[in-house]
């Protein structure tokens, strides 16, 4: 499956549905026409729906379009959960490896639901997806858990999400590639409901760019104009968010979570043009350093799928997710 | 000749450099087969940098079983026919770094070649950790950029 090519526009969206309660996996494979919005698969898929409206907890990852295909800041990826408290659907975005990875391991999503027995990890090698025993690695800190999560992963670069033991504090904290900390704290607790210790995730597929000179072309006037402020302060760069797919011009030193901390719907929270730049898979904000950001996003997206976008059609698309998500998600809805 | 170098100190591991190369080299974002590649150590961290260095005397030419792989006089860059290649990759295993890459849709070994002159990972790189220049120039400014360190550090007036 190495030498697989996916393509935004015609490959199946997949999604790996993990039974926690009866260890079971399955790969639910959706045709990407089918698909609601330009967004891919975000919980919305019909297959999904009856899982939604039954189970607590239940957790989805899920990458947009534009996850992992190198664009700037492109490494924006989704989580949506329900767990016992609070009952209601909520969905936020984070940014690094994890997302891209899985776009590369060919799976656009996974489903968790129910809990564990005991401590489990999801460990996925590109066609290879296995949940592993972590009752071993239980009380482990954040670098020995990640060392050990990567060891039974055979690639060289997997991504890894775990949750384990802050040092300073002991507090259960969800941490990416050894540094970056995922803080919110309803995410680890549904983590921790579900004995999920972590999720390893390696592959090496790639992601078909229909334009790829214009494509490459875009990204290089980003960069040029982001790097036109840059002070050659090395110091300056040592204190700079260090994760592949990180956007470039966050400065505070990891993963964003000022805007997103607190246990809030980004459906909800967020303004309309960032949600849609998060849903497409880009982790851009005000900081983002040209003008109009929406209309670069769906001209990323255009040079992607080779399908003509446009920030119009983009907010048509979001407003009619926002209409039809409460009854897929939330608790008696749709599929009930 | 120029060749391509890291500033590690400056390089954060994003590994947009690989994405960019695979999207330019083969219409798609593969990282895994881009032709400059990071070896990233988050404990440090300080990631290093694999990519060919066109060297003096390379070993990838010695290993080459067709004889395919040859240094340019005129452009001092080891040059590669790759029509002959069959993908054995000899020159990956003999290279000191292990910079040839295998291409998994032509099925020959390849290693990066500058992009003409304008590599599109130096163009891309967010924080300009990557430089394509001489390395006598990357050699002085390496050292002027420490000295300006070690006297910042110690309170010295700079350089």
């Amino acid at each position: 499956m190495s030498g697989e090519v996916r393509n935004h526009s015609t490959s199946l969206l997949r999604t790996a549905v993990v039974d926690l309660k009866k260890q079971t996996i399955k790969l639910l494979e959706t045709a990407a026409t089918d698909a609601p919005s330009p967004f891919g698969v975000i919980g919305l898929a019909e297959e999904l729906r009856s899982i939604w409206s039954k189970q607590v907890p239940i957790l989805q990852v899920f990458a947009g379009p534009l996850t992992g295909t190198g664009a700037p800041g492109s490494g924006s990826y989704g989580f949506s959960w329900r767990g016992a408290q609070p009952q209601e659907a909520t969905t936020t975005f984070c940014e690094g490896r994890l997302g891209a990875m899985m776009k590369h391991a060919g799976i656009d999503s996974i489903v968790f639901f129910g809990c564990a027995n005991l401590p489990v990890y999801l460990n996925i090698a590109e066609e290879d997806m296995e949940l592993c025993d972590a009752s071993a690695l239980r009380k482990l800190g954040i670098k020995e858990l990640t060392d050990s999560l990567l060891f039974d992963n055979d690639w060289d670069d997997a991504a890894v999400l775990a949750l384990a033991a802050a040092d300073e504090t002991g507090i259960a904290e969800l941490v990416a590639d050894y540094r970056f900390p995922i803080g919110w704290e309803g995410l680890a607790a549904v983590f921790a409901q579900m004995n999920l210790q972590g999720i390893v995730v390696a592959g090496a597929m790639g992601l078909e760019i229909k334009e790829p000179e214009e494509f490459v072309a875009a990204c290089v006037a980003v960069y040029a104009h982001k790097n036109s402020g840059i002070v050659d302060d090395d110091r300056h760069y040592k204190e700079v968010a260090t994760a592949c797919y990180l956007s470039p011009w966050h400065q505070n030193g990891g993963v964003e979570l000022a805007e997103d901390a607190a246990v809030e719907d980004a459906f909800t929270s967020l303004d309309e043009e960032t949600l849609i730049l998060r849903l497409l898979g880009l982790y851009w904000d005000e900081r983002f350093p040209l003008p109009d950001r929406l209309a670069h996003g769906a001209r990323f997206l255009t040079l992607v799928s080779g399908n003509s976008w446009s920030g119009d059609r983009l907010k048509e698309a979001v407003r009619q997710l926002k209409r039809t998500r409460p009854a897929v998600l939330e608790k008696g809805g749709v599929g009930k | 000749m120029k060749i391509i170098s890291i500033d590690a100190t400056k390089c954060t591991g994003c590994g947009i450099c690989q994405v960019m190369c695979s999207v330019s080299k083969k219409g798609k974002a593969q990282p895994t087969q881009a032709r400059i590649r990071l070896r990233r150590q988050w404990d440090i961290p300080e990631h290093t940098l694999i990519v060919c260095q066109h060297c003096a005397d390379p070993a990838c030419s010695t290993a080459c079983l067709m004889e395919t792989i040859a240094k340019s006089p005129e452009t001092g860059r080891v040059e590669k026919d790759l029509e002959q290649c069959f993908g054995c990759a000899a020159c990956s295993v003999m290279c000191p770094i292990g910079a040839p890459v295998y291409d998994s849709d032509s099925a020959k070994v390849v290693t990066c070649d500058f992009c003409g002159g304008d590599p599109v990972c130096v163009r891309v790189c967010p924080q300009s950790a990557l430089t394509y220049a001489e390395p006598k120039d990357l050699s002085v400014n390496l050292r002027e950029k420490q000295a300006r360190r070690f006297f910042k550090d110690t309170g010295g007036v700079g350089v």
